[in-house]
């Protein structure tokens, strides 16, 4: 499916948020797992993701560590900060307030 | 086609964009980068569809340099001078509302007997919660109006608290209906200060960087 662009400006933070919330995860895997659960739909520019997490790290929702892999290569692994864990729950009601409204007006229009 | 020195050329110059002050911050991103490039496969095509589809390295640049932009201690300092400001500014409104009683013959008001040491307990909570808050302690962090059974708990243990040290002062106890209301309006000030807290850092967060809007997708 096509879409329009700018309704993905500003969901980054709050992807990188959600996946966080699960588990600790490197720049690359936060790219290759936003893509797989969203069906290709989010196809990020990759660099935009570290500006991101550069950015939620200095403000204190994230923490960052060198860690090895299982392939034995060093990675920078994100994982939420008790803050962060609090930015993720009230990004994540947000979000759902905001979906909710829009189907509500769009479930109106269409029916 | 593309090679790893295309790969590298694109991390020299999303470092050099970045213009980021500090040597060891600079080396940390040019690692950070060149293990994400490792991950995406060494083929030529790899690496030329992970070059393409990374993003402009100059916009990237610029954007790692405003997240790594430092606030000087003056904002530091600002910051926490508005959250006590106005913290303080609640807690002895709510605390003046509270215990203001009408003077016998009904002429005038005074505040009541234990309003400074109200104000006193008030002024260390607010204290408490900042440098919680500062240093992440996620037990005084929490949203209590989200929480009602943690708010419910913290009416009693700071009401338990008063109790406590009501009874070691004068060896009375107060009436417990009394412990609890003054406690009820110590929780609003500790829900009205975090919640302070969380709108000052978003408010100065929005000032004080130069691209306050979150990376495109």
């Amino acid at each position: 499916m096509d879409y329009d662009r700018e309704f993905l400006t500003g969901t980054v933070g709050v992807l990188i948020l959600a996946l966080l919330n699960e588990r600790a995860m490197y720049g690359y895997e936060i790219v290759q797992e936003a893509e797989r659960r969203s069906a290709q739909l989010f196809l990020m520019k990759e660099g935009t993701v570290y500006p991101a997490l550069h950015q939620m790290e200095r403000a204190g929702l994230l923490r960052a560590a060198w860690r090895d892999s299982e392939s034995g290569r060093a990675r920078k692994y994100y994982s939420l900060t008790p803050k962060g864990r609090r930015q993720a729950e009230s990004k994540r009601r947000q979000w759902e307030s905001i979906s909710a409204a829009m189907r509500a007006i769009l479930g109106a229009a269409h029916g | 086609m593309a090679d790893r020195n295309d790969v590298a050329t694109l991390i020299d110059r999303i470092v050099r964009e970045s213009k980021i002050v500090d040597a060891g911050e600079r080396a940390e991103l040019r690692r950070e980068l060149e293990s994400h490039f490792a991950d995406v496969g060494s083929t030529e095509d790899a690496l030329r569809a992970a070059i393409e589809h990374f993003g402009d390295p100059e916009v990237i640049g610029v954007e790692l340099g405003d997240a790594h932009q430092r606030n000087g201690p003056l904002t530091r300092l600002l910051r926490l001078g508005t959250v006590l400001a106005a913290s303080s500014c609640l807690a002895i409104l709510l605390q003046l509302t509270t215990t203001l009683r009408v003077r016998e013959g009904g002429a005038a008001f005074a505040v009541g007997a234990g309003f400074i040491r109200s104000l006193a307990f008030s002024a260390m909570l607010i204290l408490v919660l900042v440098a919680a808050w500062e240093l992440d302690i996620e037990v005084f962090c929490a949203r209590l109006e989200r929480h009602p059974v943690r708010m419910a708990s913290v009416l009693v243990g700071l009401a338990t608290l008063m109790v406590v040290f009501h009874a070691l002062e004068s060896s009375t106890m107060p009436p417990p209906g009394l412990a609890l209301s003054a406690s009820a309006v110590d929780v609003v000030i500790w829900t009205c200060t975090v919640a302070i807290l969380a709108r000052t850092d978003r408010l100065f967060a929005r000032v004080f960087t130069s691209r306050p809007s979150p990376p495109r997708a």
